[in-house]
């Protein structure tokens, strides 16, 4: 595998205590995916909640990380970078599915998102599970419920309209609802950490 | 984004209001969306969205994400994945730098599905000077690895693949197909050209189609009539026959525990 010295140089300012070695650069580049694609998947799917796109995107962060790994230098760590660059694809992404301006994309990108990437290694403590916990004690009892049998325990419209006893169309109403109230906490949420 | 929370006049079990006509379609659309979020399948575009709609639509993504095991990657696309990846990494620095230029050339082009050209053409393959087509219609990829860098491997017996047959091989880091014709035994990759899915060969319509957006190729390789968009032709490998088998020209991906020495890694930890 053909290396370049220059690389090789490049790599050690990054790394400083570390010996050169030949193997160096694409070792990097393999710990870079194997460290990290499970828990990039788990971040766009929080995104965009389904597996295709989740697959698409995170193929596309990967090969982007791969071929442009040389402007991870001086980033805090590889994974904040890759966050990063996660972040601008899913940002792509959304631009064109949700057909908005670039600046409301900013909100959105916050949710979830823990710590400014560039002075620190992203957290990512909190799980889909763990911030959909915390929507949820916030939400009124009704709209908690209706999220619950849908999403956690994944119940059809008709379960869970006969669990909570109302038209499917009373559901569906009801989860949109639910799901509006929720991104408003979540943007409140973003906005209280960044003040 | 508004101050005042108009939602607070809930829809409750015993007072059911009627809600406005192009709410209806509001909710009717999310609740389409949530549906196809539940098959895991791609969603259709909701349209234009204003940005508190579109927190709605990433609240039901989020949702989705907390329905348990849902956000568990597919163990076949890891080792996909890790499979193009491996093959990415070993392709020479310079070829890697002159894509990721190109790449920054044509970003819209990227994001369109330029990236899964590359990402195909990153599932390895060595294409030769047997690209048939090259001149009438320039792929976006180049010369994926420098000849000598790839290795023989055997994929099939010359006697298992009649004329007009095709068999589907797999190797460490490729996914192709061979195909017997009267010229002989030709070789192709396998993945989409498009975003890198597998494709499948349909015996009936003698051609490969891709599971995923409807991409379809030829038998020879180029984009069909009928697909979906016109892709990228699908590259190459070169083949030969030896032994009374059917060789491909790959690059290896040697698992990744097999190649780092100890103390390389520079404090990411190595599988």
């Amino acid at each position: 595998m053909a290396l370049h010295k220059a690389r090789t140089a490049e790599n050690r300012s990054m790394q400083a205590d570390e010996p050169p070695n030949p193997k160096q650069d694409s070792e990097r580049l393999r710990s870079l995916y194997e460290d990290n694609l499970h828990v990039i998947y788990r971040f766009i799917y929080s995104k965009v909640g389904n597996r295709e796109e989740a697959e698409d995107l995170t193929s596309q962060v990967f090969i982007k990380a791969v071929r442009g790994i040389d402007s991870a230098r001086g980033s805090a760590s590889i994974q904040s970078w890759l966050f990063q660059v996660a972040r601008t694809t899913i940002a792509d992404h959304w631009r064109s599915f949700y057909q908005l301006r670039a600046h409301s994309l900013d909100d959105l990108l916050e949710a979830g998102w823990e710590g400014p990437a560039e002075s620190q290694p992203v957290v990512t403590s909190a799980t889909p599970q763990d911030r959909v916990r915390r929507l949820l004690e916030q939400l009124p009892e009704h709209y908690r419920d209706v999220l619950t049998y849908r999403f956690l325990l994944n119940l059809s419209i008709k379960e869970t309209a006969a669990r909570m006893g109302l038209s499917e169309a009373n559901v569906k109403v009801l989860q949109f609802r639910a799901l509006k109230k929720a991104g408003r906490l979540e943007l409140e949420g973003v906005q209280q950490v960044a003040e | 984004m508004g101050s005042h929370d108009d939602d607070d006049n809930l829809i409750t079990p015993d007072e059911p209001k009627v809600p406005s006509a192009d709410t209806v379609e509001q909710y009717l659309r999310l609740h389409e969306h949530i549906e196809q979020l539940r098959q895991d399948k791609r969603p259709a575009r909701p349209g234009k969205l204003t940005s508190e709609e579109a927190r709605t639509y990433q609240a039901a993504a989020l949702f989705r994400a907390a329905t348990p095991g849902a956000d568990e990657p597919d163990p076949d696309f890891v080792a996909s994945l890790r499979a193009r990846l491996a093959q990415e990494i070993s392709t020479p620095p310079t070829t890697r730098a002159l894509r990721v230029a190109r790449g920054r050339v044509s970003r819209r082009g990227l994001l369109a599905g330029g990236i899964g050209a590359a990402a195909a053409a990153a599932i390895g393959v060595a294409v030769g000077s047997a690209l048939p087509h090259a001149s009438s219609q320039t792929p976006k990829w180049t010369t994926l690895i420098n000849q000598g860098s790839g290795i023989w491997q055997a994929v099939a017996t010359t006697d298992e693949i009649p004329v007009g047959g095709v068999k589907r091989f797999v190797t460490d880091a490729v996914v192709g197909f061979v195909r017997h014709t009267s010229e002989g035994y030709l070789a192709l990759s396998g993945a989409c050209t498009h975003m890198g899915c597998l494709l499948n060969w349909n015996a009936g319509a003698r051609t490969y189609d891709c599971p995923c957006h409807g991409g379809r190729f030829t038998e020879t390789g180029m984009s069909a009539p009928s697909s979906a968009v016109e892709y990228n032709p699908l590259p190459s490998i070169q083949t030969k026959v030896e032994d009374g088998k059917v060789w491909v020209y790959v690059v290896s991906a040697p698992p990744s525990d097999t190649l780092p020495t100890p103390g390389g890694t520079g404090g990411y930890p190595t599988r």
